[in-house]
């Protein structure tokens, strides 16, 4: 089983980088800095990680893969996207690729008759623009309908302004 | 030992508890280990799960041993209809009101033995606990150090970063 996990991630930050080479080039600094420090190395060699506050609860990076999609999968895709909010560890991990399995099973399981996701945006951003209602230019609250055509909602300022 | 209706499991830290052989079934995983092993009276080790967890494992078992029947039975509604109707009681409510190790151990020790109702049960737990907090107030409940800077948080809300990851 985790040998399988491993190449399934492997095969993603290189499908990820050959599909979008912006994020990449962003996500493989964080991940050196990130992923590696925190995640990979500090279950194998706990002498090196700093003398951390044991955290109580839900440590995404000591969490077995299968409890944590238990978990996520029951939460709602507002909370998912608040949670990712929360610190970079989390936000790495539930903004990774792999996690999109997370996203969709929330998704699935609070908001059953919305559509699939668009093949063109990514679980999570699916979620920012159904379930958040601010403005995707300014962040004002309260913008009640979103353009589909731009897959965005715009303030009414923002809206006349371009 | 010699009734043939009672197991003992041993937990990793070597603590002994007999328990009802129709209870140790709830455990898909151990369920299976019995089949396997068949008559038995060798008691069965459990490494992966300490005392404390143990006990409280056990302690839900016991309580939902008759309703195990009816999760056994004909059920063939499948994973969603599982997740989506699982009942959290008051019951369930108080047994999770435990400090937060100890109930992450316990979600994390069902999921490896495989105990389905107590998985659904923790993880609904979980669920409602993060359930209309704000980004702050799920750091203060799970200790979460904020690592963004005052710009980086402003830019979240906007969220363009991951917006083309596909």
């Amino acid at each position: 089983m985790p040998p399988r996990k491993k190449t399934t991630q492997n095969n993603l930050h290189a499908e990820v980088k050959a599909a979008a080479p912006v994020w990449a080039e962003r996500s493989t600094t964080r991940n050196k800095t990130l992923t590696a420090g925190t995640r990979t190395r500090s279950t194998r060699t706990p002498v090196r990680s700093k003398p951390r506050v044991r955290r109580r609860g839900l440590d995404v990076s000591n969490m077995p893969w299968d409890v944590l999609l238990e978990i996520f999968s029951v939460m709602h895709p507002r909370e998912l996207l608040i949670l990712a909010r929360t610190s970079k560890e989390y936000r790495e991990f539930l903004m990774s690729r792999n996690a999109a399995r997370f996203w969709k099973a929330a998704r699935q399981q609070s908001e059953s008759d919305l559509p699939d996701c668009p093949p063109f945006l990514s679980e999570p951003a699916y979620a920012n623009l159904v379930f958040f209602a601010h403005c995707h230019n300014c962040t004002a609250p309260n913008v009640k309908t979103v353009i589909w055509e731009f897959l965005a909602r715009y303030c009414q300022k923002c809206k006349e302004y371009t | 030992m010699g009734d043939s209706n009672r197991l003992t499991l041993v937990a990793s830290d070597g603590g002994k508890f007999v328990v009802d052989k129709e209870v140790v079934q709830m455990s898909v995983l151990l369920k299976n280990m019995i089949e396997d092993l068949g008559e038995t009276d060798e008691s069965i080790p459990i490494p992966n799960v300490t005392s404390p967890v143990l006990t409280k494992v056990i302690e839900f078992c016991e309580n939902h041993r008759t309703d195990a029947a009816r999760t056994d039975g004909p059920n063939v509604d499948g994973d969603d209809a599982r997740m989506r109707t699982a009942v959290v009681s008051d019951w369930d409510r108080q047994f999770f009101d435990v400090d937060q190790d100890l109930m992450f151990e316990i979600i994390v020790a069902a999921n490896y033995l495989d105990i389905k109702s107590l998985v659904d049960v923790g993880c609904k737990v979980v669920a409602d606990m993060i359930k209309g907090k704000s980004p702050q107030e799920i750091r203060d409940l799970f200790d979460i150090v904020n690592d963004f800077s005052p710009e980086e948080e402003a830019a979240l809300r906007k969220e363009n970063e991951w917006a083309n990851d596909r």
